[in-house]
């Protein structure tokens, strides 16, 4: 399963990354959710459930 | 450590003074040049006689009363010195060790304006003793608020402090972790993943963010669903709830409420 994280406006995809597991079903209601602090990723792929850690930054860093 | 403090005003001229010594709180006032009268204020506890001290100053303040000598001399409201602020955390794990976290957690917050100033020691101690008050509240409810605070500290304030010292001590751990305010409008120019890390198994069809940590409602044997609350740090399951048949989630917007949908009955 590869993970995106997008930006709503502009739309463009900021980062990628590939987890090792298939995504979830098809009539899956929500696989992927922030934490809500902001820092990191819960994502529930077909048999595993992952933390991604989430570091956010400037174009300068 | 005496602070005195005048107020000049017209014909008027006199002074107010005041000191800590543990749970005693003196006070002295008169005219500017004079002894003054002398008042003693005992509390019950240190953190008491501290509250009082800080309280009184702030109303002569208040008043127009202002400090002899400019700045304030250190003293029981200023920033704990090194040496007192070892002491306050020793203080603390003690408490934690005697299992009183209420104490532990006033021992290793002394001097803090707020949760996200505190040092890694602090914050752990904070965390130990906000984590048993609330593992404590959550399991026998308001009950027993007097072993915490007597209500001066809510219930809910108690776990919105719990979840602000563990967002603290992550911004800690990983300092660019936290999304800045500034940022919240047009969102970040960049974001950076980290490596993936396991946090439990299984098929997964539906999952939402709560105050305690990422809920799963997962598929169970009998045609159930098995409502699973896990700790993202650890993946350890910190509540489970089964319902029959399949069922949809809902967190509410701050993380504290969950909605479960279900075809009929009760979880």
């Amino acid at each position: 399963m590869t993970l995106f994280v997008q930006r709503v406006s502009p739309f463009e995809t900021l980062a990628t990354i590939d987890l090792p597991d298939k995504g979830p079903p098809a009539n899956a209601e929500g696989g992927v959710a922030f934490t809500l602090d902001g820092s990191g990723l819960v994502v529930a792929c077909e048999t595993k459930t992952f933390l991604v850690p989430l570091r956010y930054g400037s174009l300068s860093e | 450590m005496e602070r005195i403090f005048e107020f000049k005003d017209g014909t008027s001229a006199k002074f107010w003074a005041i000191s800590l010594d543990g749970t005693t709180v003196t006070t002295r006032y008169g005219r500017l040049g004079a002894a003054g009268q002398q008042t003693l204020k005992k509390e019950s506890t240190p953190e008491k006689a501290k509250a009082l001290f800080e309280k009184l100053v702030k109303e002569k303040t208040t008043k127009g009363y202002a400090e002899a000598g400019g700045a304030p001399a250190p003293g029981p409201s200023s920033a704990p010195t090194p040496a007192s602020a070892t002491a306050d955390l020793v203080a603390a794990k003690k408490a934690l060790d005697a299992d009183e976290p209420y104490r532990a957690g006033v021992k290793a917050s002394v001097g803090l304006g707020k949760v996200g100033d505190a040092s890694a020691e602090q914050l752990a101690l904070i965390i130990a003793a906000l984590k048993s008050i609330c593992s404590h509240l959550d399991e026998h409810g308001p009950a027993n608020m007097d072993l915490y605070g007597g209500g001066k500290i809510s219930m809910k304030k108690f776990f919105t402090l719990l979840d602000e010292a563990k967002s603290a001590s992550r911004a800690l751990r990983n300092p660019g972790a936290a999304a800045p305010a500034s940022m919240a409008a047009a969102g970040p120019a960049k974001v950076t993943l980290g490596k993936p890390k396991e946090r439990c198994t299984g098929k997964f069809p539906n999952l939402a963010m709560t105050r305690g940590g990422f809920l799963s409602a997962q598929p169970a044997a009998d045609d159930e669903t098995d409502l699973v609350l896990r700790d993202p740090a650890s993946g350890a399951v910190v509540r489970k709830l089964e319902i029959d048949g399949p069922c949809s989630v809902a967190v509410s917007p701050d993380g504290s409420l969950i909605a479960i949908g279900r075809t009929e009955g009760r979880p």
